[in-house]
């Protein structure tokens, strides 16, 4: 299917320290009971099945576990036919649904020792690497907007945000960066 | 407790005597405390550097309630009840951090560092966020210590405290210090036991063998006791002596005793001994880097008490500051911080456990005995003993104060 003209551009986000949007990636919702996620995760090269609210690589790809019927799985954008059709192989006769998702968000990477306490302006949830550590993933929100974090490493975030609302995202979070700029003079 | 069986409890206590049990031991009691101790008059909370950045933020916690202290974005300083307007959740678990917006955990209603509510969902296109502000409470800054009152109405002689103290603390510039060392010790026992051992060196002899290095007994409430006549007079001396030495060279230093006011504090710059410099293992000054103007190393130690929660102690080289916190009628925290000048760099002008390491065993030595004296008074032998007439008079005023402030309608 052909993409639309504006979906093929990336969202624009204000310049803003310890921020960046992530290249343009493949992205799929697959819901499935848990053998057929093991399934799909082994096809994809996934290390492991990831725990519960954690993330598993495996080389470029990686699984988010959303729900226990739920899987966001991510790779480089070059690969979403192959995954597909790699996916849909693994998992014939077993109920699923397997959805590409790849337009419907985008991707921000937020960095730097105040990555939690920036966060945290829009965010509830305890951020603390003892609470939240490296690996783990959750669907939260950020002030109005749904995302979907995930702690890359350890002054690291991974923010999947539904496009529409990655302006907006961009924009709270430039906010925030910038009020906390101030106060470092 | 209702007010006629506190005021029979209160009527119950001996002038110059330890109090009667149930102020250390009774649940009620500590209710008391808190909602008409720590509820009504200026309560010590902590120094400006903990909050020298905008968003900066410590949490102290008084019995039940928790209170946020807030550096706001134009660097004023901010306090509110850590309570979300939406349902009462307590809205912020760390006891400190930065924020640019407090998000309550619970629906996500989301305020700024003021205290106003700038953002919440689902609650209508009607909903008015102005009236949902966070409740604040008065914040003062004395010279860069900080206290909150969480009456409606403060004590108005805060201001007394102010202009008398100001001239004191000012030349060692807390503005500019900077934490560098921060220390919570829970001890197991009534805070007024806390209270009441800070407030007599009677003690301190026997148990305080790194603090005496560089500290006289005599200047914490010692009377000319036929034991010590002669070396309170020889004190005497040398604090007649020395003031006139720092007066002169533009320190306040006198003694001002104003512990019965509502406001309560006192305050004097006292000679150390040896060296005179600080309170160190070794006596001498533990940061190379002297705090605010100062030139010279031996300027002996300006205490400042105040009632009914904190006291100080501000050298020239350091500054050592207490709040004491009471978290259950036998559990109470103590927080010191060990402040040193902003551009002091650690290993370089100063050894942080050598800067910390005498108030550090103090703090331990005295804990042991709080938790010692509560275990003491829980038993039913336990009967209110005399104070000494020489030593223990600042206890005294110590438990009047509480008393008449208790009592106070």
């Amino acid at each position: 299917m052909a993409e639309p003209a504006a979906l093929r551009c990336a969202p624009a986000i204000p310049a803003t320290p310890g921020l960046r949007l992530l290249p343009p990636a493949a992205r799929f919702i697959l819901r499935a009971d848990g053998r057929a996620l093991g399934i799909a995760g082994t096809a994809l090269g996934i290390d492991s099945a990831p725990g519960a609210c954690r993330a598993s690589q495996g080389g470029t790809r990686a699984a988010l576990w959303l729900g226990p019927d739920e899987y966001l799985l991510l790779a480089p954008q070059a690969e979403a036919p192959g995954l597909a059709s790699t996916l849909e192989e693994a998992l014939q006769g077993e109920p699923h649904s397997l959805v590409d998702v790849s337009q419907r968000q985008a991707a921000l990477e937020i960095s730097g020792s105040r990555a939690a306490d920036i966060l945290n302006s829009g965010c509830p949830l305890d951020l603390d690497s003892a609470a939240f550590p490296i690996g783990m993933c959750t669907r939260t929100v950020f002030a109005k907007a749904e995302i979907v974090l995930w702690r890359t490493a350890g002054d690291t975030f991974r923010l999947e945000v539904w496009r529409s609302f990655t302006d907006y995202v961009a924009r709270y979070l430039g906010e925030v960066v910038r009020e906390y700029g101030d106060s470092a003079k | 407790m209702n007010p006629a069986a506190l005021a029979s409890l209160i009527a119950r206590r001996q002038s110059g005597y330890s109090l009667p049990a149930p102020f250390y031991l009774s649940p009620e009691v500590f209710d008391a405390d808190c909602a008409r101790i720590f509820g009504r008059y200026w309560i010590f909370v902590g120094v400006e550097p903990e909050i020298s950045k905008a968003g900066q933020f410590f949490t102290v916690e008084i019995g039940s309630d928790s209170i946020v202290i807030v550096r706001d974005t134009d660097m004023s300083v901010r306090a509110f009840h850590n309570v979300c307007r939406h349902r009462g959740a307590r809205l912020c678990n760390a006891g400190s951090g930065a924020f640019v917006r407090l998000v309550c955990p619970y629906h996500q209603w989301t305020y700024n560092r003021r205290g106003e509510l700038v953002n919440n969902k689902h609650m209508g296109d009607d909903f008015d966020r102005s009236k949902f502000a966070l409740k604040a409470v008065h914040v003062e800054s004395l010279a860069g210590l900080l206290f909150i009152c969480l009456a409606d109405t403060p004590p108005e002689d805060f201001a007394v405290m102010r202009a008398a103290m100001e001239p004191h603390l000012a030349p060692h510039d807390i503005a500019n210090c900077k934490v560098a060392h921060q220390s919570d010790l829970v001890e197991q026992g009534n805070w007024k036991l806390t209270m009441e051992n800070n407030r007599e060196c009677y003690h301190c002899r026997a148990n305080h063998p790194q603090l005496t290095a560089s500290l006289y007994e005599y200047g914490f409430g010692f009377g000319a006791s036929p034991d010590a006549h002669s070396k309170v007079q020889e004190f005497g001396e040398l604090v007649k002596n020395e003031h006139a030495r720092w007066e002169a060279a533009g320190l306040p230093s006198a003694e001002i005793e104003r512990l019965d006011a509502t406001t309560g504090f006192r305050s004097v710059r006292l000679p150390l001994n040896q060296s005179g410099e600080s309170q160190t293992l070794d006596t001498r000054v533990a940061c190379r880097k002297l705090l605010g103007t100062f030139t010279q190393t031996n300027l002996g130690g300006l205490s400042f008490w105040t009632q009914p929660n904190s006291w100080h102690h501000f050298m020239s080289d350091h500054v050592v500051s207490f709040s004491v916190w009471p978290l259950a009628a036998g559990k109470t925290l103590l927080r010191t911080r060990w402040l040193v000048h902003k551009d002091a760099q650690q290993g370089v002008d100063f050894d942080v456990e050598r800067l910390t390491a005498v108030w550090k065993a103090t703090n331990d030595q005295d804990c042991a005995l709080v938790a010692r004296a509560h275990q003491g008074i829980s038993s039913p032998a336990y009967l209110p003993g005399p104070y000494s007439a020489y030593t223990e008079d600042l206890v005294d005023t110590f438990c009047t104060w509480y008393l008449s402030h208790l009592q106070a309608p």
